[in-house]
C-alpha cells in the first residue's frame, strides 16, 4: 500500500524544511510553508504515495507554494547585494561574509532560478528531476540555471570559465 | 580560490542547516491535514444538509447519522456506512463464517456510539477503523486465527513490530512504545468473544479509554455487506474475488476502494476505485480499448486504467507484489466492472 504520510513526513520532513529555508530565505516562513503544504498532501496522501516518486510531487508542491507566495507579495524585503567590498578568502571571517553576500544574492534571483540553484546545488538533483519539481523542461532548468550563476559571476567577479557547471 | 561552485553549495548548506524537530512537524502536519479535510467534509455536508431540509430524504442504513447519537458527529455531516445484510448470522452465531467471505462482514457497530471510517473483509479476517468521537480512533479486527488477526493493518495506523500469541487474547488491555511519530503509545486489548473467534481493538492515544468504549460498541449478531461503489462482474479464469477495502475516512470528499483478485499460488491483482471530488478530468485519450470505452496502460505495463469516471480513477494494478496476471486479465476485470451513479451517495452503491 505504499509509505505511510507519517513515515513519510518523519523521514523527509527535515529535508523539506531546509529546502524551504532556501527556498523563502525565512526560518520561520519555512516552517509555515511547509506545515502548509504536507497538510494539503496529508488530504491527497493516498494518491500521492501512489506515484513513482512521492518526494518529488511533494516538492513541486513545496516550491509552487513558495512561488505563489512570491507573486502574492508586494514588496520583497531582501535587495540584491553587489560585491563591492568582497572579502579576501582564506581568512575565517572573510570566508563567512563572503557566504552571506553569495546568500544575498542567491536570495535577489527570480523564483524560479533561485529553485533551480537550490535543487541542483544544496539537493544535488540532477536536470531531469529538477525539470520534473517545477514542472518544465530539462532544457528550460539549464536555461535558469545559465541565468543565475551568469548573474553571480557578474556580481562576484569571477570570470566565465572559473568553475559552475553550465 | 574557492570556485563559484563551491561557493554556492557552501552557502546552501550553511543556511538551510539546523535543527529540525521531525515529532512536532509530524504531528501538526497530521493536525493540519486532518482540519482542512473536516472542514472540506462539512463544507459538503451543509450543501447536503440544505438538500436534506428540501427534500427529507430517507437514506436507510447509509445515510447521515443523527447527531445526538453519535458523541462526535457534526450533525449534518455525511457519511458511508456497511449496509446490514438481513438474515445472515453475526459471527457469534456462526463464528465459522468469519472471514469466509469477502463480501461480508459478521460484526456490527452501535451508531449511537461508533462511526465507520473504513471496513475490510481480506485475508481471512474482518475489520473495520471506527471513529468513536472526540478525535478517538480504533481499529478493530476479527478472524478465527490468531495469524490473521495480528497480520491486519489498517491505512492510517502505526503498529509495533512485534505481534501476539494466542495467549495475549484475555481480555487484558496492554501497552506498547510509541509505534510512530510522535509520543503516544499504542494499546491493544485483545479477547475471544466465542470460542474459535480472535478479536482485537488497537489505538495510538494518550491512555487506553478508547478500548474499552470500542469494544461496547462492537456487537456480533449482525451482518454488513462490504458496502462500495464498485462491483466486478467478470473474472479471468481460475481467479476469484479474494479481499475488499473501503476507505470512506473523507467522505463524501473523497473515497477509496480496493478490491483483491486473486489465482492459486498466492497471486493476486488489485482494483482500485479512487474518487476526489477535487480530481481533474481524467485522462481524456487512451492507449487501448475494453470494449467500446478507452483505456489507458501506464509506461511501466503493470497498471490499467479504464477511463471515463469523472473525479475518479479505477484501475487494476497486475504488477509487484504480486505478479501472477496479465494486461488481458486487468482488461476482463475493468470490462465487467461496475461503478455507481454517484459515488457520493451510498444509494446507489448497491
Amino acid at each position: 500500500m505504499g509509505v505511510t504520510f507519517e513515515e513519510y513526513v518523519s523521514s523527509r520532513g527535515p529535508a523539506l524544511i531546509r529546502l524551504a529555508r532556501l527556498l523563502t530565505g525565512n526560518e520561520h516562513r519555512a516552517e509555515d510553508l511547509t506545515q502548509d503544504v504536507l497538510a494539503r498532501a496529508y488530504v491527497h496522501w493516498r494518491r500521492i504515495a501512489r506515484a513513482d516518486r512521492p518526494d518529488v510531487y511533494v516538492r513541486r508542491m513545496l516550491v509552487n507554494a513558495n512561488n505563489s507566495w512570491w507573486r502574492r507579495r508586494v514588496n520583497r524585503e531582501l535587495a540584491t547585494a553587489d560585491f563591492a567590498e568582497r572579502p579576501q578568502h582564506g581568512d575565517l571571517g572573510g570566508e563567512t561574509a563572503d557566504r552571506d553576500a553569495v546568500w544575498r544574492l542567491i536570495l535577489g534571483l527570480p523564483d524560479r532560478q533561485r529553485a533551480v540553484l537550490v535543487l541542483r546545488y544544496y539537493e544535488d538533483l540532477d536536470d531531469a528531476t529538477i525539470a520534473q519539481i517545477l514542472g518544465c523542461s530539462p532544457v528550460t532548468v539549464r536555461t535558469h540555471a545559465m541565468r543565475a550563476l551568469n548573474h553571480l559571476r557578474e556580481r562576484c567577479g569571477v570570470p566565465t570559465t572559473n568553475g559552475s557547471r553550465p | 580560490m574557492i570556485d563559484l561552485d563551491e561557493r554556492i553549495v557552501r552557502t546552501l548548506r550553511e543556511r538551510a542547516g539546523g535543527t529540525v524537530d521531525t515529532d512536532r512537524l509530524t504531528a501538526r502536519a497530521v493536525a493540519l491535514g486532518r482540519a482542512r479535510r473536516r472542514r472540506r467534509r462539512i463544507g459538503a455536508a451543509s450543501a447536503l444538509g440544505v438538500v436534506a431540509l428540501l427534500g427529507s430524504a430517507a437514506v436507510g442504513a447509509l445515510g447521515p447519522v443523527p447527531g445526538p447519537r453519535w458523541p462526535g458527529a457534526e450533525p449534518t455531516v455525511a457519511v458511508a456506512a456497511p449496509a446490514r445484510v438481513p438474515g445472515v448470522p453475526g459471527a457469534a452465531a456462526r463464528p465459522d463464517l468469519v472471514g469466509n467471505d469477502p463480501q461480508l462482514l459478521h460484526f456490527t457497530v452501535d451508531p449511537a456510539r461508533a462511526r465507520w471510517l473504513t471496513w475490510q473483509s481480506i485475508a481471512g479476517a474482518e475489520g473495520a477503523r471506527l471513529d468513536l468521537g472526540g478525535g478517538r480512533q480504533v481499529a478493530f479486527d476479527l478472524a478465527r486465527t490468531v495469524t490473521a488477526v495480528e497480520d491486519m493493518r489498517h491505512e492510517g495506523m502505526t503498529y509495533p513490530a512485534a505481534s501476539a500469541g494466542a495467549d495475549a487474547f484475555d481480555g487484558q488491555v496492554r501497552q506498547v512504545p510509541s509505534p510512530g511519530p510522535g509520543a503516544q503509545p499504542g494499546w491493544f486489548l485483545r479477547w475471544q468473544p466465542v470460542p474459535g473467534l480472535y478479536a482485537r481493538v488497537y489505538t495510538v492515544a494518550d491512555d487506553d479509554s478508547v478500548l474499552r468504549a470500542a469494544q461496547s460498541a462492537l456487537r456480533l449478531d449482525a451482518a454488513h455487506r462490504c458496502a462500495s461503489p464498485l462491483r466486478l462482474g467478470a473474472l479471468p479464469p481460475d481467479a476469484w474475488l479474494a479481499g475488499c477495502a473501503v476507505n470512506a475516512v473523507g467522505f463524501p470528499d473523497s473515497l477509496d476502494v480496493v478490491l483483491r483478485v486473486a489465482r492459486p499460488g498466492g497471486r493476486w491483482m488489485q482494483v482500485r476505485l479512487e474518487h476526489h471530488r477535487e480530481m481533474a478530468g481524467s485522462r481524456a485519450e487512451g492507449n487501448r480499448t475494453i470494449g467500446d470505452r478507452a483505456a489507458y496502460l501506464y509506461p511501466k505495463g503493470d497498471e490499467l486504467e479504464l477511463l471515463g469516471f469523472r473525479k475518479a480513477h479505477l484501475t487494476a494494478r497486475f504488477g509487484w507484489p504480486s505478479h501472477g496476471f496479465t494486461e488481458a486479465d486487468a482488461a476482463v476485470v475493468l470490462g465487467g466492472s461496475r461503478v455507481a451513479a454517484d459515488l457520493a451517495d451510498p444509494r446507489t452503491w448497491d
